[in-house]
């Protein structure tokens, strides 16, 4: 028993000819975005005991970070130094072991500090 | 219901789906399995989609009997937003026609819950019918009784409104540019997919400068939306 994945082109076809409307809510099958979500899951256990060891402050950081600001946008936002952000900043990167930008959007996804 | 993951979940109701096709077509009477059922549950015409049987937890939900929705039909309809029934028309038959019969699929409808002026979206889920006169099983849940649990069911049905407001502009990208969003998605820079690609640098520049046209990008940010919408990110 399998759910149905729609990577066929066909089906992918189908659901990409639906009309689009000034306001428009549903599209089609789903699968393909639950894989996605559960994969954003699975990371999200994997990774639990490394997000644990960040200080509050560190997520506000991640979260901001992930949210699109540069440090002096955050600087300003958090009311501290640019040094202290690049310290958190820092922190974040090595206690998380991120190598790219798309890592702190994928952290702050899987533990939901970003809406989607 | 102990689950680990959302997939789980899914994969459990889908599970369920299919079994309560099987005792259905093992002659068990549609009303005495779905009266006590915990989630909505509708048989449906194979053409028209329209509701056969529905069960009390569906009666509960949208505040219409069977016999009420066939009297005040277009009260009924009005509940159920217009683009859900374009979406469903669309991509249902190809489904049912194509599928194996060991397939489910699931999808978001929006309607109107009894009592309620808003639209509130419901994941749905059904597979080919194993019925002798055809009839469609589907099986409803509201995402936010999905959501309780986790806050995931929340972003499925987010990606699915941000997926069709922007397939248009995703299908104006080519292959070569899809591909590249997708090592971008994946933390790869322009060096790494320089190499990866056996492109020079410059035409790497030269694809994400089209693509942030395309997508009318603002940030990575809004990168990774597509990116997850459209099923781009090894996670």
């Amino acid at each position: 028993m399998k759910g149905h994945l729609f990577t066929s082109a066909s089906l992918l076809g189908t659901t990409f000819n639906i009309m689009v409307t000034e306001k428009f809510f549903s599209t089609g099958p789903i699968e393909n975005l639950v894989k996605q979500v559960s994969g954003l899951q699975s990371f999200e256990d994997k990774n639990q005991d490394l997000f644990n060891t960040l200080t509050e402050r560190e997520v506000e950081i991640l979260s901001l970070i992930a949210e699109g600001l540069k440090n002096p946008g955050i600087a300003a936002r958090l009311g501290i130094s640019r040094a202290t952000v690049q310290n958190h900043r820092a922190k974040v990167r090595d206690k998380l072991n991120l190598t790219s930008q798309t890592d702190y959007i994928k952290f702050a996804l899987a533990y939901n500090l970003i809406p989607f | 219901m102990a689950y680990q993951t959302d997939k789980e979940l899914f994969e459990l109701y889908e599970y369920y789906t299919i079994q309560l096709e099987e005792q259905l077509l093992g002659g068990e009477d549609f009303t005495s399995i779905a009266k006590a059922a915990q989630i909505c549950i509708s048989l449906n015409c194979p053409k028209t989609f329209m509701h056969l049987y529905i069960n009390k937890k569906h009666v509960e939900l949208t505040g219409f009997t069977k016999e009420e929705m066939t009297e005040r039909f277009d009260e009924y309809i009005q509940s159920v937003h217009p683009q859900t029934f374009k979406s469903i028309n669309e991509f249902l038959p190809a489904f049912y026609e194509t599928a194996k019969t060991s397939d489910t699929l699931s999808f978001v409808q929006h309607f109107k819950k009894h009592g309620d002026t808003d639209f509130t979206p419901v994941i749905s889920i059904t597979k080919p019918s194993i019925l002798p006169k055809g009839e469609l099983l589907w099986i409803s849940i509201p995402a936010e009784k999905l959501a309780d649990s986790s806050k995931k069911m929340e972003q499925v049905v987010k990606m699915d409104e941000f997926k069709l407001k922007h397939f248009k502009r995703f299908q104006s990208l080519t292959g070569r540019e899809i591909e590249i969003l997708k090592l971008l998605a994946n933390g790869y820079n322009n060096p790494k997919i320089a190499d990866k690609l056996f492109l020079s640098r410059s035409t790497i520049e030269t694809h994400r400068k089209n693509i942030k046209k395309k997508l009318d990008l603002n940030s990575l940010r809004d990168l990774m939306r597509y990116a997850f919408a459209f099923d781009l990110v090894e996670v």
